[in-house]
């Protein structure tokens, strides 16, 4: 009785893979066809547009062509617009994301270890805000960066840059769900050990820098991952402030919208070879890091 | 340290966040509230003036042209939500039961359905756009031999070519969030339970509806109100998968507000105006939230962090490693 009952369970579990296996398969190799087409698309000449659509790769090997990508870095002997959309990605994201580690573990540390008035009401206000939609801010604050903008004056090319960099980036280092995150973490420290450093006569620098920080790490990671794919994709901000402003400043993802919608369907080697460069740091951070971030993600529940 | 020394180093701590937090934060949020009872205009400081609520009276005054299209894109947004909404959450949670069954290479599946999650809306349009692209040009309209109008014309009004292709585009773009939240709360339903049901002859049926689902609830509950949140401030699909002749739709107040904020000075005088819109729509928009945050305040607190780490040092007792690989 009991062994028939085994094989039952285990012909069911087999049963189980297979049919999960199938049905995942499937799933994936749907799931990959966008990506593989634009990769494919992005090597394919402008005559294999043409005459092969339905491809997703170039029809044979002699096909291959790399013009989209040279024709983009660099044209007509000058540097193209492209290597400076991800420059202005590249750094903005960074900063984004280190000043967001830093300020989310100095107001972390405070917030847990130090006693000061108006803790418990900071942290339930920033609780309560967290129900608060952003949509509300969106217009005063566009309307503000204007009236800040027209006040001072700022007019010339270098500084209304930073100006407009300043309102892309600054705005997106208190998200309060990445604060919450590291307050948590810091919670779980067991206070002995701070107690216990702090009678050896340990000041809160090093508490902070030899003890909390290096505990953090994961936590700093998963924040670092949020933050990175967060404002590394942000459209409708930067694309707000960086309306009207020269070409060149554009963020990789703003820049990409000029090969969507309108009349640019069409023509598309360039702009998939463009979307395959502004894959590439989301990728690498994606293909070093997929556990962490899922892991990461299904713990947590919620993206940042 | 003294209790005032201990402050004033909060204080100074703290401060960074709270300052940008002050700037960017909640100063645009109250100005929000005073622009929207005032005719603002940010180029022209010296005409500002009060304007009582007549902003609000005009976002229900139908007749005006612009009002219209407020709710137009406000009604387009609820019918795309009513539709895409529930495919976001019955999708992946059907992909999160399979995977939960463990078949071999499931990490690779895995980490292939959440891949597009990382990838930012304006390449889903360039990739999905061409896909779909109305010409001969787009390999749908070469795979079926055909030269279908995919991205022309208005979601439900005649033509839902366009709507369906978003949906589309959204589904394989944000299938991977909710999955990966679904498998993790799936793995954590105690498996005694499923033998147990088994036992008493329940049957697979069963066993998802009065098992599964049950203990997946909470999860079920977070999907439901980010994705519900996620698409009332639904703006990038529409902006990116569109074509010239319905440029000027809009097709959500996302994207009704962004038009006229980036319309420059010919749009700057309805700034007032925007910014009631837009405190109409955040407050339709808190609704939602405030009903997540009654659901899940039954929630029990529940850190996965926390417990790895208390795991942690508890079982090793020592500083020499962090605590991070136990969280499982």
């Amino acid at each position: 009785m009991n062994k028939k009952r085994r094989t039952k369970s285990e012909r069911t579990r087999l049963r189980e893979k297979i049919i999960s296996f199938t049905v995942l398969f499937l799933v994936s190799v749907v799931w990959v066809i966008p990506l593989l087409y634009m990769l494919g698309t992005s090597f394919k000449s402008d005559l294999e547009l043409q005459l092969h659509p339905d491809t997703l790769f170039p029809t044979s090997w002699s096909e291959w062509t790399i013009e989209h990508y040279y024709g983009f870095i660099v044209r007509d002997g000058k540097i193209d617009n492209m290597p400076l959309w991800m420059l202005n990605s590249i750094w903005s994201t960074l900063a984004t994301v280190a000043l967001t580690v830093i300020v989310d573990l100095l107001t972390a540390y405070a917030v847990v270890f130090l006693n000061f008035k108006g803790k418990n009401v900071l942290m339930k206000f920033l609780l309560l805000w967290m129900a608060v939609p952003s949509v509300i801010g969106t217009a005063p604050s566009f309307a503000l960066y204007s009236s800040i903008r027209n006040a001072l004056s700022i007019n010339g090319n270098t500084e209304t840059y930073f100006y407009i960099y300043f309102w892309i980036i600054l705005p997106g280092i208190t998200g309060i769900f990445n604060m919450l995150l590291m307050r948590n973490f810091f919670d779980s420290i067991p206070r002995d050990i701070i107690d216990s450093a702090k009678s050896d006569g340990a000041s809160n620098m090093s508490i902070f820098r030899r003890i909390v920080c290096p505990l953090a790490k994961s936590t700093i990671m998963l924040i670092i991952l949020f933050t990175f794919t967060g404002s590394w994709n942000n459209l409708l901000w930067p694309q707000l402030l960086l309306s009207g402003g020269d070409s060149y400043w554009n963020t990789i993802t703003v820049a990409l919208t000029g090969y969507t919608g309108g009349s640019a369907w069409g023509a598309n080697g360039v702009a998939m070879a463009t979307s395959v460069f502004a894959l590439i740091p989301i990728f690498v951070v994606f293909i070093i890091t997929q556990n962490k971030m899922i892991d990461g993600l299904a713990t947590t529940g919620v993206k940042g | 340290m003294s209790k005032r020394r201990e402050g004033l180093l909060a204080l100074a701590l703290i401060s960074p966040y709270l300052i940008v937090f002050l700037l960017f934060t909640l100063i645009p949020f109250l100005l929000g509230f005073v622009f929207s009872f005032m005719r603002y205009n940010p180029y022209t400081p010296g005409e500002n003036s009060f304007y009582g609520f007549n902003n609000y009276i005009n976002i229900f005054n139908f007749d005006l042209p612009i009002s219209k299209s407020f709710w137009e894109s406000f009604s387009t947004m609820l019918v795309f939500d009513v539709v895409a909404v529930p495919c976001l959450i019955v999708i992946p949670l059907v992909l999160a039961y399979f995977i939960n069954m463990h078949p071999p290479g499931y990490k690779i599946f895995r980490a292939i359905i959440f891949l597009p999650s990382v990838v930012s809306i304006t390449i889903v349009g360039i990739i999905f756009g061409n896909m779909f692209a109305g010409n001969s040009s787009g390999l749908v309209n070469a795979w079926l031999n055909t030269e279908i109008k995919w991205l022309s014309g208005k979601p439900w009004a005649g033509d839902t070519l366009r709507w369906l292709v978003m949906l589309i585009a959204s589904i394989w773009w944000q299938t991977g969030t909710n999955f990966v939240i679904f498998s993790g709360a799936l793995r954590n339903v105690p498996q005694s339970l499923y033998e147990a049901c088994e036992m008493d002859g329940g049957s697979r049926i069963q066993r998802i509806l009065y098992v599964t689902l049950p203990g997946i609830r909470s999860a079920i509950a977070v999907c439901l109100f980010n994705t519900l949140i996620g698409y009332l401030n639904l703006y990038g699909q529409p902006i990116v998968l569109n074509e010239l002749d319905n440029e000027s739709i809009f097709v959500s107040p996302m994207m009704f507000i962004q038009k006229y904020l980036t319309g420059g000075l010919a749009y700057a005088r309805q700034t007032g105006y925007i910014c009631a819109c837009a405190i109409v729509f955040g407050l339709f928009v808190m609704l939602f939230s405030i009903l997540e945050r009654r659901i899940m305040a039954e929630r029990k607190r529940k850190n996965v962090y926390t417990e790895g780490c208390k795991k942690y040092f508890l079982n090793k007792g020592s500083l020499k490693k962090e605590g991070e690989e136990e969280h499982e």
